[in-house]
């Protein structure tokens, strides 16, 4: 399939649901002027549509849930106007291990503090996992997705040739965010003209500019 | 280029004004617009939420962890966006949040390839008298972003600029996985075909 005929038909399902702006609307039509083939797939779609709609999710919880709701929010607010009285009615024995804890916190402040110097004048015994990557968090970032046909090492040999470094993600729909040290749109097109494992990039430096490979 | 609201926008607009005007009341401690409000919104939010999840009793729990939160944060909202968009993104995140803490459910299972299969098969599929079964099956193998995804889509008739800013990722994203779980739908009923026939 070409990139141009899966553009159009990414539209398509936004088509079905009326949502298109007007260009994009207009973009459609023209193509379903030009190829009868594509009044298939919105068929298809229109189908899966009234499907998708008529799916029976099973009741939702109605008026109980708002009781339930209404029970969770009095309970809440309980919690908060009894927290002074909790503390006032506090035995001698909580208060006596709450001072053994604050005394633990300081002790554990005071270790901190004497101890972090010696690691950092070291600094080649303690190396964090993610390799260094903490210099270019305030970086360039960029969202990138994979093609789900991709190998981590082709992936791998990928970010290291742009040196690029994941700082977050996976999210639930396999998006992850990289910094880079370098142009950061420089590396957006480098990225997208691995098509074979790129599926979109998006330099978030600069305001949105999302593509796909091949665009 | 962005696309719009949809051609119903003045009753989406509506309802969007009614919610602002209840969030507002939520956020000064009214429980009758709290009230209201879960009544606007209970039966689309729970649906979406049952649609990543397909168990009833853990959709309606993450139902009311998710107005809690709009409870909690009613006053934090600055309209940047649809109250429904800011809605969906808090029920979408507390159920994946709840997903990953599941070990039953893996968070993007390969149930069958991607590839795409354009045989006649699949059209005719739904064309034949068991079509309702057939997708119904089908819609249940996706995967669970696809899910998301396509119920944004095609029940709540999102456009893709709104339903990325949901489930936060670019609006290519959206589109592609939309693509992508058309494509998937139409191999999983080329197969069923395949088993039918």
């Amino acid at each position: 399939m070409s990139d141009i005929r899966q553009d159009l038909e990414e539209l398509l399902p936004f088509y079905v649901n009326g949502s298109l702006s007007p260009e994009e609307q207009k973009r459609v039509e023209q193509a379903l002027a030009e190829d009868p083939s594509i009044q298939k797939e919105i068929d298809f779609l229109e189908q899966l549509r009234a499907e998708v709609r008529d799916l029976d999710r099973g009741n939702s919880p109605g008026e109980f849930g708002l009781k339930r709701l209404q029970k969770a929010l009095k309970d809440e607010q309980k919690l908060v106007n009894s927290a002074p009285q909790t503390g006032s009615a506090v035995s001698g024995y909580t208060r006596g291990w709450r001072l053994a804890a604050i005394a633990a916190c300081l002790l554990l402040l005071l270790q901190t503090a004497v101890t972090l110097p010696l690691w950092q004048k070291r600094g080649d015994d303690l190396i964090a996992a993610g390799g260094g990557t903490g210099s270019q968090l305030s970086g360039q970032i960029i969202s990138v997705t994979f093609v789900p046909e991709a190998r981590e090492e082709n992936i791998r040999n990928l970010l290291l040739a742009v040196d690029a470094s994941i700082v977050e993600g996976p999210s639930a729909l396999g998006v992850y965010r990289l910094s880079v040290a370098q142009n950061s749109d420089a590396v957006v097109e480098k990225l997208l003209a691995h098509r074979n494992l790129v599926e979109t990039a998006q330099n978030d430096s600069s305001g949105y500019s999302g593509r796909k490979a091949g665009q | 280029m962005k696309n719009t609201t949809p051609p119903n926008a003045s009753e989406k607009i509506s309802d969007n004004e009614t919610a602002v005007l209840l969030l507002e009341k939520i956020g000064k401690g009214n429980e009758q617009a709290f009230a209201d409000f879960y009544r606007l919104f209970e039966k689309r939010l729970f649906r979406f939420i049952k649609s990543k999840l397909n168990d009833s009793f853990e959709a309606a729990d993450i139902l009311n962890e998710t107005l809690l939160e709009v409870w909690r944060k009613a006053d934090s909202f600055e309209g940047r966006s649809k109250v429904s968009t800011w809605l969906f993104g808090i029920a979408y995140y507390k159920t994946v949040d709840r997903m990953r803490k599941r070990t039953d459910i893996p968070m993007d299972e390969e149930n069958f390839p991607e590839t795409a299969d354009d045989s006649p098969d699949a059209m005719a599929c739904l064309l034949s008298a068991e079509r309702g079964e057939h997708i119904r099956y089908c819609l249940e193998k996706l995967k669970s972003v696809q899910k998301a995804v396509m119920e944004l889509a095609f029940f709540q008739d999102l456009p893709y600029g709104e339903i990325a800013r949901i489930v936060d990722c670019p609006e290519n994203t959206v589109k592609t996985r939309m693509f992508h779980a058309k494509q998937a739908m139409k191999h999983c009923l080329s197969s069923r075909m395949g088993a039918d026939g």
